[in-house]
């Protein structure tokens, strides 16, 4: 007879605690794994990306860009003068605002899924698209130009609008109990309001401001320059940050709001909490950069077939997708058009629609 | 020494004294043509101090009465005699004309300060703004809008335009622009420029210093937008009312061109005769009763009465039915307006507003493909007659239609010549259509290098002519 806890070869026998904590230990690292890898190829993606601005050799761009670091300076209406410009003035806040906004609207999104307990949710579930194109119109109408590059007002006037649906929510959760149902449902309400005094802006205007306002509600980078920078990450930062450390909480209100409350968390706060981080986040990419669809709502649910539904690997998972998805939008959207006028929004939903529907199909057990 | 050879010495001497004296006035009198020339028009450049056609010694004159502080000389009664922008006349502003007087040598430029034309008026409420421009210049990217085409080539800038953009849909005619017509464009339409195909012309034209674009503030208004262009690229931005129909601001608009390029001779030809043609117009047209009019230059639309199709109408004596729609085109099939809506019947909604005319005033597209070769000055076996047929059917809810009363004029000419066409389809008793053609040629002939035989082309149509063609 061998004693308790060793085999019949004098080993020690791991009990089941151990096997399940080697195995999650072992998911887990898989999971960063995963999340690193998605990174990596994020990175490699958005250095490639300068070289589309120009067509400029990679080395180029470094020396370019290491140039302009240093304070090495050219000689105005120089070539290299011209290419400094390109590099540093489209080309990096450009790709940058694609990694913040990426990085903002896959967090927004999957913890908007999770605090609404459900899966058709998105960042835009509560209204701030409408009410960001309903300040963008106004702005518009009301005489704000973009003729001479004033767009950070317009940019400004857009994030301002985005929030007034979630101040109306606010007003009207506490008495409504604010059920994720209910929340939806009024964004809804509250979409068709904003949407309908769009409209009603919209036949009123000029065809150039109609055209302004159009190609905006599709979501483009094109326009995008450092003064979007700051304000967009800003509140993508303090919003990501902060959706992140409730992620563990969030995790609770998967399981129900009568599950969540038993293990010590109230639904309602933390719903409305996530709420006000979804905003700001949202209000600020779209502010800027009109809207931008499809990465809220899929790379969730694509992330979650890999790496699960535990929203510690989630969000990160879904903004290293996100970065992945949004860059190489618009690397095919300046390599398939002349003059870099299709909206990245359009990609986005070109190429990501086919992939989530394959994985959809594909899905044999359900993650959500 | 005798009698004779003294006389010879006096006349010899005579002729030194009066060829020094010729000279000596040429020189000091160097682009200061004294020569009044009959132009009501201003040419908007700080400098210009008795707000003239052009900058020479008696803008100099002024100044220097501003700077003694003389009665009556005021910089608020000269407010283009502070050349140098800086707020005070001074000896800045006598050396900053001077300057310009002498013009600018080997290459070297130096900053001038004129106004730039917007329809933004919500920012710019007198509808202009003030911009410092390297002067002269002498490579120019510029947009590539019809009636830009038009002045830039009654100018002479051919040679110093090295890029353009424009719409593919409606390029420039490769009849009369063959050199514009082979730039490959800079931008998807006349409003947007793409910031790396414009790097890339100026990388391939250096001493290019400017963009010239339209007043329209949709031109340039996002992306790579005038902020962007003056600001990170260091390049100027000229806005020209380049549709302006009201004969001064037309001639403004080729004044400016003109001192900018250092084309001003030819700038002044052109303005000298618009001038003069749009004077005789009025002439004719003295006393004549007011025709109503409503313009059209999109499919089911009506342009509103600040556009510059409406002015076509206006300048060729017409009154203008919609005048209450001020701001925004009318799609006059099922129209919606901010404060009532009137359908389903159109009628309901132009009644009241009625014309007894209707002027079409359309581009190349309006008979067909312009990549198929339809164009107002090529062959009409290109033309898409059922499309023609159908712009005009379109017109049937108006009362005047039964009256044949729709005639459709070419938008790609020209703006003089369009005036004069459609001052022939408004009044063609005082106005006829053989007159338009002869003035439209001599302009041709005088200021577009006898680029195209009017009358093998086709830039008016009545209602008639296309009901008649067969397709």
């Amino acid at each position: 007879m061998t004693p308790e806890g060793l085999n019949s070869e004098g080993d020690s026998i791991p009990d089941c605690e151990d096997i399940l904590v080697e195995e999650y230990l072992s998911s887990a690292r898989i999971k960063l794994l995963l999340i690193a890898l998605l990174f990596i190829i994020a990175a490699i993606i958005a250095i490639y990306s300068f070289t589309i601005y120009g067509d400029m050799e990679l080395s180029y761009v470094f020396e370019l860009i290491s140039n302009h670091i240093s304070g090495n300076t050219y000689p105005e209406y120089s070539p290299e003068w011209f290419d400094d410009i390109i590099i540093w003035e489209s080309a990096l806040p450009r790709v940058i605002f694609c990694i913040i906004a990426a990085i903002g609207l896959a967090v927004a999104g999957a913890s908007m899924q999770t605090a609404m307990n459900n899966p058709l949710a998105d960042p835009y579930t509560v209204g701030i698209s409408s009410g960001a194109c309903l300040g963008l119109a106004v702005a518009l109408s009301v005489g704000f130009s973009v003729n001479h590059g004033d767009l950070l007002g317009i940019n400004i006037f857009a994030f301002i609008f985005s929030l007034f649906p979630l101040a109306l929510i606010l007003i009207l959760a506490p008495k409504t109990h604010s059920s994720p149902s209910t929340l939806i449902l009024a964004g809804v309400a509250l979409s068709y309001l904003f949407n309908a005094a769009n409209t009603i802006i919209m036949v009123t205007v000029d065809a150039e401001t109609l055209e302004t306002i159009y190609k905006w509600q599709v979501g483009t980078v094109s326009d995008i320059r450092w003064d979007n920078i700051p304000l967009t990450l800003g509140f993508v930062a303090l919003g990501s940050a902060l959706v992140t450390i409730l992620s563990k909480k969030l995790n609770l209100l998967s399981l129900g709001d009568a599950s969540a409350t038993s293990l010590g968390v109230d639904p309602d706060n933390l719903r409305m909490i996530c709420l006000v981080a979804i905003a700001f986040i949202v209000g600020a990419i779209v502010g800027s950069a009109g809207i931008i669809g499809f990465i809220g709502l899929v790379t969730p649910h694509i992330v979650r077939t890999f790496v699960g539904s535990n929203n510690k690997y989630v969000i990160p998972a879904s903004a290293g997708l996100g970065i992945i998805m949004i860059i190489t939008a618009d690397i095919l959207c300046k390599m398939f058009t002349v003059y870099d006028d299709m909206p990245v929004g359009a990609m986005l939903a070109l190429i990501g629609a086919p992939i989530f529907l394959y994985l959809v199909i594909r899905r044999k057990s359900n993650v959500w | 020494m005798n009698a004779n050879s003294t006389k010879i010495i006096i006349v010899i001497a005579a002729i030194v004294v009066v060829a020094a004296g010729v000279g000596a006035f040429m020189v000091l009198n160097q682009n200061s043509d004294n020569s009044t020339k009959n132009i009501d028009a201003s040419l908007e450049v700080y400098g210009n101090a008795n707000n003239d056609y052009r900058i020479d010694n008696k803008d100099l004159s002024i100044i220097e009465k501003i700077i003694k502080k003389e009665s009556g000389y005021t910089l608020e009664k000269y407010p283009l005699a502070d050349a140098y922008y800086d707020g005070v006349v001074d000896d800045k502003d006598i050396q900053q004309v001077k300057d310009i007087i002498a013009g600018a040598k080997d290459g070297n430029q130096f900053s001038v300060w004129h106004i730039n034309h917007t329809t933004d008026l919500t920012n710019y409420p007198s509808g202009s703004y003030v911009v410092d421009t390297k002067w002269p210049i002498t490579k120019t990217v510029a947009n590539g809008a019809a009636n830009s085409l038009t002045l830039y080539e009654m100018v002479g800038l051919t040679d110093n335009i090295v890029g353009m953009n424009y719409s593919s849909g409606s390029p420039p005619d490769k009849i009369i622009y063959p050199k514009y017509a082979a730039f490959e464009s800079l931008g998807s339409s006349t409003t947007n420029l793409n910031e790396e195909k414009l790097v890339a012309c100026l990388k391939d034209n250096p001493g290019t210093t400017a963009v010239i674009t339209a007043d329209n503030k949709s031109y340039l208004a996002s992306g790579c937008n005038e902020k962007y262009i003056e600001e990170t690229l260091k390049i100027d931005v000229i806005r020209i009312q380049h549709a302006a129909v009201d004969p001064k601001e037309h001639s403004s608009a080729i004044l400016l061109l003109g001192f900018l390029f250092q084309k001003d001779t030819k700038a002044e030809e052109v303005a000298e005769w618009t001038t003069a043609v749009f004077k005789e117009l009025d002439k004719k047209l003295d006393g004549a009763a007011k025709v109503r009019v409503a313009s059209s230059s999109g499919e089911k639309y009506l342009s509103a009465r600040n556009s510059d199709y409406a002015d076509v109408a206006v300048q060729a004596g017409g009154e203008y039915t919609l005048w209450e729609q001020s701001s925004s085109s009318i799609y006059f099939k099922e129209y919606k307006g901010s404060s009532k809506t009137y359908e389903p019947d159109p009628r309901v909604f132009l009644e009241e507003y009625q014309a007894d005319k209707i002027l079409g005033i359309r581009t190349g597209a309006f008979l067909g493909s312009v990549k198929d070769g339809a164009s107002w000055y090529g062959s009409p076996d290109k033309w898409d007659v059922a499309k023609m047929k159908a712009y005009v059917e379109d017109f049937s809810v108006f009362k005047c239609y039964d009256d044949k009363a729709v005639t459709v004029i070419s938008g790609d000419m020209p703006i003089v010549a369009r005036v004069l066409y459609a001052a022939s389809a408004l009044y063609p008793d005082l106005i006829s259509k053989e007159y338009a053609d002869e003035k439209h040629q001599e302009f041709v002939d005088k200021f577009l290098g006898g680029s195209y035989i009017v009358k093998d082309c086709h830039f008016i149509f009545t209602q008639e002519e296309i009901e008649a063609m067969k397709g």
